[in-house]
């Protein structure tokens, strides 16, 4: 180990008092940090989060399984597959929906293309952004994470808990 | 047009400022096309006559009046023209078409099939307006309106361009769809509401320029942007339509028509289009299978292998017979008789598993026909060959040969379902003097060509020969003409070579003796191996105890046989009977080549991997081989390499043609049983196929409705038919394209070659039992 010089120790002894001086300044003024996750920033309004998949307000599901998220998407991270609603319990208006709807959340950049894409305003981008898991298994998000509750069975369940 | 025909006279157009030349008769859209100015059409097609029903091809030519608007499908090049196709006029007509064609459309893009590659959308974003002026409610008419097993109607896409009503009368000649209604409320449907019945519904969903005429296949299954395109070849028939096969990610999901002029003119039939469900089928063998006390269970290749290995060794002395081949590509089936022959040591080999004899016209000594010669030729003999059932594509040639040419059409039922034909009724064992009372006709036409499927005795084949005709074979499997040309015979070596050339091809194929006595046929096989005089059979594609004339006869073989192989798709009822079953790969899932009906030698291709436990015929024969302790090359490309090396004789030796079978003409109450193709009624792979499930149906019993009538028989009226070895349940059909005096079963009808002489019809009672009073005491009596 070579020797320093004295000079340069001197400046060492000088910059504890400097370091001390911008803890206490700082320690002093309002905090930037929140509580994460009980406490969360608000975000912008047009912040693009987790995606959902919709529903009318009877509860069925816009998505028909049209596809043109899959094409619009720039990262490839949707697959759609479509099929025959059953005409007994349909699960979208009109004869056709989307039963396969998976993303790839990691490879997803939420450029919300796909939302713009959408002819029934089926996917959408939300503020949600806790994009967290075990797994990579835990980012390929089906149909069934994305949809948003159904209000028919909601309600049922909320009866039933009475 | 030969070579002679003067050249065609040129008229000189101007294309928007431009100046060009084209053939006098040139429609304008064609020419504007042709020089690259894009002009939006609909209701025009180039297989179609020109309608002028949208309206939308307009174009804006000068004439001494001023401008005019006209519509260019209809309007053919004339001297002078002076064409603006962008100029304001022109463009302001396209844009009011487009918005009066939107009207009433239900703009249905996200959740329609055409979505991706419609022209109406395509056309509305070029040429139509953004917005529509059009604050109406819209009117509303059937959706998802299936039209028969694989039509989806949607009448409200329907733009009325009339190209499927076109199609249907006049490429098919049928009249399945037509216009209903007048103005706003016309739709189109199928002409009494019945469901669509004919055999070449498909081409419309291609024709239709919207998402009105769609695949239940193919319903919301992808988007175009999602498929791959693999061209291959259809495999369905002899005659081997060009297909292109859309594959969304591993699953196939569409077959198109890829035109081949020479071959298909740029159609498919149903069974061709909609024939993919074998690649997924459930009913798949996947593992093979080997017989142990008495039961046939699932095992490993090398022990199923090992199990053909110690069989062959233990009966193989008593001699060993292979039977099929004519499924296979032209390697495939070239690598089994070098297996048979230089591995086995037999001559008992025959592709010849049904009523075909012959597959290459040469190997009775006509002329090989080309496909395209049915256009050219002005007289044309089919010889007791459903074309429509048995080449369904060729037949569309033929229906449009007889507005131009004579068609003599000769056998017990019409051949030729839809056009001019002159029919000689016959029956089957007179056909061959049918044909010989031809001679003087055809030796006076220009361009005779005579159609016949193969099927009879040498008698017939030595008159069709004797007619001196260029011969189409189309016969029931598709690829006879490459198993024969392989040399899948036990009389033949590969290329024709007859069995004295023995040494050569032994040669070739890596020294080693080949036995030099010619073997049995097919029948002869059948008959030792229901004597006991054989000790293995290998069959391979092939089902003889539904495909062989004589049913009982292959029934009693493959009873007899102590050591049988079956090599298949699926658990055919052969398989039933088997020691060891080789589940093999089929159609769509191996490249190589097949050749067609006319010797056109195309190339298959790979699109599916197939079932996980399956091993190509080309593999399997390989190892077996190996386990022989032979080597045989090893892939499809060094396969063919040695058979084009081996090339074919110089002088091609003749099939023998000399079967005749032995089971002789059924009857039923007096009534004659003929057994004849029938598109979907199976063979190897349809009856399994469950895309084809739709149409298969209950087994039909056609009869001519003078007979029915005087049995007392209605048309859907259940009947059995009780012969001595077999009985099976059966839906009355009247045909009357069927001479009286006979009926008809559907060859591969489960049962039909296995009734033996004596048939008599017992009305099946309501609960499917049957009723005791036979048909026949109400009886007619013919011959
Ligand atoms: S946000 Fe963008 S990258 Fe993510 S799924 Fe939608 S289109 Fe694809
Ligand atoms: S989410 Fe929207 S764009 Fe995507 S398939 Fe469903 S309907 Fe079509
Ligand atoms: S026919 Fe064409 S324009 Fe009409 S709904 Fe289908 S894709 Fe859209
Ligand atoms: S169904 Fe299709 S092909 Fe037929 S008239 Fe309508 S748009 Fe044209
Ligand atoms: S394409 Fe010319 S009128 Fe339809």
């Amino acid at each position: 180990m070579s020797r320093m010089p004295k000079s340069s120790r001197l400046r060492q002894l000088r910059g504890l008092p400097e370091g001390l001086g911008t803890t206490l300044h700082y320690l002093w003024r309002r905090r930037v940090t929140v509580d994460y996750p009980e406490r969360q920033r608000p975000v912008a309004e047009r912040f693009r989060g987790l995606h959902i998949l919709d529903r009318y307000d009877d509860g069925l599901e816009r998505c028909v399984g049209c596809e043109l998220c899959q094409a619009a998407c720039p990262a490839h991270c949707i697959t759609v597959e479509a099929a025959e609603n059953p005409p007994d319990h349909p699960f979208s208006p009109g004869e056709r929906y989307g039963y396969r709807y998976e993303i790839d959340l990691l490879r997803c950049i939420f450029c919300g293309f796909c939302e713009e894409a959408c002819p029934t305003g089926a996917i959408q981008l939300t503020p949600r952004h806790d994009l967290v898991g075990f797994s990579r298994q835990d980012f390929q998000v089906d149909r069934e994470w994305l949809l948003v509750p159904d209000p028919r069975t909601e309600t049922l369940a909320e009866e039933g808990a009475r | 047009m030969s070579d002679s025909a003067p050249a065609p006279q040129l008229v000189n157009v101007t294309i928007d400022g431009a100046p060009y030349a084209f053939p006098k008769g040139t429609l304008l859209v064609d020419a504007v096309r042709q020089v690259g100015h894009p002009v939006p059409f609909y209701c025009y097609h180039e297989k179609l006559k020109p309608a002028g029903a949208c309206r939308v091809c307009m174009v804006q030519m000068e004439s001494p009046r001023g401008p005019m608007i006209v519509t260019s499908c209809t309007t053919p090049v004339g001297e002078g023209m002076q064409i603006q196709t962008m100029s304001d006029g022109a463009r302001e007509a396209r844009r009011q078409v487009l918005e009066f064609l939107l009207i009433n459309h239900p703009l249905d893009c996200p959740v329609c099939d055409k979505g991706g590659e419609c022209d109406l959308q395509d056309f509305t974003l070029r040429y139509g307006p953004g917005v529509s002026r059009f604050a109406e409610p819209k009117i509303h008419r059937m959706k998802a309106h299936e039209l028969g097993p694989f039509l989806v109607l949607d009448q409200e896409r329907c733009i009325l361009c009339q190209r499927c009503v076109r199609y249907e009368d006049e490429v098919l000649g049928e009249q399945n769809l037509v216009l209903h209604g007048r103005g706003d409320g016309t739709v189109i449907d199928t002409t009494r509401g019945e469901p669509y019945a004919g055999h070449f519904s498909g081409n419309n969903t291609e024709l239709c320029p919207v998402g009105a005429l769609t695949s239940q296949t193919y319903r919301f299954k992808a988007r175009p942007w999602d498929l791959r395109p693999t061209p291959s070849v259809c495999q369905g028939c002899s005659l081997g339509c060009n297909i292109t096969v859309q594959r969304r990610g591993a699953e196939i999901v569409r077959l198109l028509a890829r035109e081949n002029a020479a071959v298909d003119g740029g159609w498919l039939c149903d069974r061709g289009r909609y024939g993919f469900g074998t690649v997924r089928a459930d009913a798949r063998l996947t593992a093979p299978q080997v017989r142990r006390d008495g039961q046939l269970v699932a095992t490993s290749w090398d022990a199923a292998i090992d199990a053909v290995r110690q069989g062959l060794t233990l009966h193989g002395q008593r001699g060993i017979a292979v039977l099929g081949g004519a499924r296979l590509t032209d390697e495939e089936a070239y690598l089994l008789g070098r297996l048979t022959r230089a591995v086995l040591r037999s001559n008992d080999l025959d592709w010849r598993t049904g009523a075909q004899r012959f597959a290459a016209p040469e190997a009775i000594g006509c002329h090989s026909a080309q496909v395209t010669d049915i256009d050219a030729a002005d007289l044309i003999v089919i010889v007791d060959t459903p074309v429509g059932e048995e080449v369904p594509v060729l037949a569309l040639r033929l229906r449009r040969a007889a507005a131009r040419a004579g068609i003599v059409d000769i056998g017990p039922e019409r051949n030729l379902t839809v056009g001019r034909a002159e029919r000689v009724a016959c029956a089957p064992e007179d056909l061959a003097e049918a044909v010989r009372g031809l001679t003087v006709r055809v030796a006076e036409a220009k361009m005779p060509l005579v159609v016949w499927n193969g099927s009879g005795d040498g008698e017939l084949a030595r008159a069709v020969a004797k007619l001196g005709a260029p011969l189409l074979v189309p016969g029931e499997f598709a690829n006879a003409r490459g198993a024969e040309a392989a040399g899948l015979l036990p009389d033949l070596l590969p290329g024709y070579r007859s069995m004295a050339e023995a040494a050569a091809v032994s040669e070739a194929w890596g020294g080693g003796p080949l036995p030099v006595k010619p073997g049995r046929a097919a029948a002869a096989i059948l008959e030792a191996a229901a004597r006991g005089d054989l000790g293995a059979l290998y069959l391979v594609g092939s089902n003889p105890l539904g495909t062989f004339p004589d049913g009982t006869l292959a029934a009693r073989a493959l009873d007899t046989i102590p050591f049988l192989v079956v090599q298949d798709l699926f658990a055919t009822d052969a398989a039933v009977h088997a020691d060891v079953v080789l589940p093999a790969l089929g159609p769509f899932e191996k490249t190589g080549h097949v050749t067609n009906l006319a010797g056109v030698r195309q190339e298959v291709q790979a699109v599916a991997p197939g079932p996980a436990g399956a091993r190509s015929d080309l593999d399997i024969f390989v190892a077996l081989a190996g386990a022989l302790g032979a080597t045989l090359p090893a892939t499809a490309a060094a396969v063919a390499s040695e058979q084009q090396a081996l090339g074919r004789a110089e002088k091609p030796a003749m099939v023998t043609v000399l079967d005749r079978f032995t089971s002789g003409p059924h009857e039923i109450d007096g009534l004659r049983l003929l057994v004849r193709t029938q598109l979907y009624a199976g063979g190897g792979t349809a009856a399994f196929d469950p895309n084809l499930h739709v149409v298969r149906g209950e087994p039909r019993l056609r009869i001519h409705s003078t007979d029915a009538t005087a049995l007392g028989l209605r048309s859907g009226q259940f009947v059995i038919a009780e012969g001595d070895g077999a009985s099976m349940r059966a839906v009355i059909e009247l045909d009357d394209g069927l001479e009286p005096g006979y009926v008809a079963f559907g060859a591969h009808t489960p049962g039909a070659n296995r009734m033996g002489q004596r048939v008599r019809l017992v009305l099946a009672g309501e609960n499917g039992l049957a009723s005791t009073v036979p048909v026949a005491a109400m009886g007619v009596n013919r011959r």
